[in-house]
């Protein structure tokens, strides 16, 4: 904190954003929950329903089945995107001939927005014109080709390879910060002692960036949770559910069948689900650190 | 040996990003025709038809616009409220300073989603929702948590010994303001501006919510709505991806650095 002493005037600085915090966040957010013990259509009077909306909600296949997607996404951006991340920021550590264009080029997409992004994988995805199809016929394996977003089996996993390609870039320019904030000095000794280049990266480079890794996990993991663009762009939660996952859900609840009370019940547990894994991933990988 | 798997890795990945890109764009130069019966990354000719088309017939530079407009009120709201703030919890000490920090901080960790169908409701109540800049309040609250904690991180690396100082030279608070914390931390403000535009520029889904009328729908959900109305044709679609992106890839490549540490800075402080 600073060091003046308070004086009255220095509220007048805080009131307009704490009015507008308080207007359009708290009041919003306090109504979510408030709501989410009803049952109302917006309309007509809302009756009490005490737990009654979060009992049906663990009865809700589809609401479940949702999580258990967006679990998947959560488990493959951690994987994909911090991974691949990481080892490009790893192979970029030290500056080489042309490193400069690939730091520029791998952030790129980071810049441009999800539903412009969505729109690109509609056409890469397409079945007659798509790249992804171009390119299994030109390996041969030609018969892997099919309309990726409509197909029932592969819809989900295309749905998901989207977000992971567009913010890697996102994850590598924090990791590539990072790397070359850890010492030279560590490095020069894990050589003069031997070590090779696979020794040093899990005794040196992993345990430095373990703050920033776990940071790293609760974006990827929390990004995954409230991913709504990609899948409203391009599937809108289909062909059937196969790709409905908790937002999407809560989105169609609200607008669509005008279900407040019950939608709001599912925006409660999603905010709850995202704040239980982020308190989980900072307690589970506090171990990691020594 | 080990030079070239690295040159290949870095090569693969770069191309892997970019392609996609140079690919819709050369699409977006073809007729549809064309693009279903050949791939290529150079158009047999370039046409402007598709980009003329999106112009004239549809509503997407209407809805460039409005994106440049409600961005930009979003920004003024937000930087109005936001900085005032971030000054008072940076160069004061006080319990309630405090306080309202950690109130905002907590705001990180709740979804924007899941508040976005009660703030459809207020809107409502309020008969903001017909309007083209309520949306501003929107989304200036949503970029407030992370653009506090940026500034206040910003204002605390300028020296104290400068507001005392100027209050003993007889300066008041709005001339400590004005003249003395706002010249020094223009780069932080600047920073925090970047972010935020790319955040509320790229927005889809609050847009979607609270923009109902056709006529002030922003980029992305124009876009979005694209999508259903030319999905047949391919050379369109294209020319609306290559419209949405060249902008921001042209901001990019002015403000790189920027961009990247400021975006990887805020992640990790946030």
């Amino acid at each position: 904190m600073g060091t003046l002493r308070f004086r009255p005037g220095v509220l007048l600085f805080m009131l307009p954003a704490v009015l507008l915090y308080g207007v359009f966040f708290l009041l919003p957010f306090a109504r979510t929950v408030a709501a989410s013990v009803y049952e109302w259509n917006g309309m007509d009077e809302a009756v009490f329903v005490g737990l009654g909306n979060y009992a049906e909600l663990a009865r809700d296949v589809l609401f479940r089945t949702g999580f258990a997607r967006v679990g998947l996404w959560a488990a493959a951006a951690v994987l994909l995107k911090v991974g691949i991340a990481l080892l490009l920021a790893t192979a970029l550590r030290e500056r080489i001939p042309g490193s400069r264009f690939f730091e520029g080029a791998f952030f790129v997409p980071v810049v441009i927005s999800s539903a412009a992004i969505s729109l690109l994988f509609i056409l890469l995805y397409d079945p007659d014109i798509g790249l992804v199809n171009a390119a299994l016929r030109a390996i041969g394996l030609g018969d892997y080709a099919r309309a990726w977003l409509a197909d029932r089996n592969t819809a989900l996993y295309a749905v998901i390879a989207v977000p992971i390609w567009h913010t890697i870039g996102y994850f590598f320019v924090i990791l590539l910060a990072a790397q070359r904030d850890i010492p030279r000095e560590f490095y020069e000794a894990a050589r003069i002692d031997g070590a090779g280049a696979r020794a040093t990266f899990t005794h040196i480079t992993v345990p430095s960036l373990w703050p920033v890794l776990t940071v790293c996990a609760v974006l990827a993991v929390t990004a995954a949770l409230k991913s709504f663009d990609y899948v409203f762009v391009m599937t809108r939660g289909g062909p059937g559910t196969a790709t409905e996952v908790p937002v999407t859900t809560m989105y169609k609840t609200i607008f669509v069948n005008l279900q407040i009370g019950y939608g709001a019940a599912m925006a409660t547990t999603i905010f709850s689900v995202a704040l239980v894994a982020t308190l989980a991933i900072r307690r589970v990988t506090r171990f990691g650190r020594i | 040996m080990s030079r070239v798997l690295l040159y290949g890795v870095l090569s693969a990945h770069a191309l892997l990003t970019l392609f996609p890109f140079l690919w819709v764009l050369s699409n977006a130069f073809r007729e549809s025709d064309a693009i279903l019966t050949s791939l290529t990354l150079w158009p047999e000719h370039f046409d402007g038809a598709n980009f003329l088309n999106l112009m004239r017939t549809t509503n997407i530079p209407r809805a460039f616009w409005n994106s440049v407009s409600i961005t930009a009120a979003s920004l003024a709201m937000l930087m109005a409220t936001a900085v005032p703030l971030a000054f008072a919890i940076a160069r004061f000490r006080f319990r309630l300073a405090e306080c309202v920090y950690v109130f905002f901080a907590l705001a990180v960790l709740v979804p924007a989603v899941s508040v976005l169908p009660m703030t459809f409701r207020l809107f409502n109540d309020l008969g903001l929702l017909g309007t083209k800049y309520g949306i501003a309040l929107i989304y200036a609250t949503e970029q407030l948590p992370i653009s506090v904690f940026l500034l206040v991180t910003f204002m605390r690396a300028i020296p104290h010994e400068l507001d005392e100082a100027a209050l003993i030279d007889g300066c008041d608070l709005s001339d400590l303001f004005l003249r003395v914390v706002l010249p020094l931390s223009r780069n932080g403000i600047v920073t925090v501006l970047i972010l935020a535009f790319v955040a509320i520029w790229n927005d889809y889904l609050t847009a979607l919510v609270l923009l109902p009328d056709q006529q002030n729908r922003t980029l992305s959900v124009a876009l979005a709505f694209a999508k259903d109305e030319y999905r047949v044709d391919y050379g369109m679609m294209s020319a609306a991806i290559v419209f949405a992106v060249a902008p921001m890839l042209l901001l990019y490549l002015v403000l790189k650095e920027r961009i990247a540490t400021g975006m990887a800075a805020g992640a990790v402080k946030g």
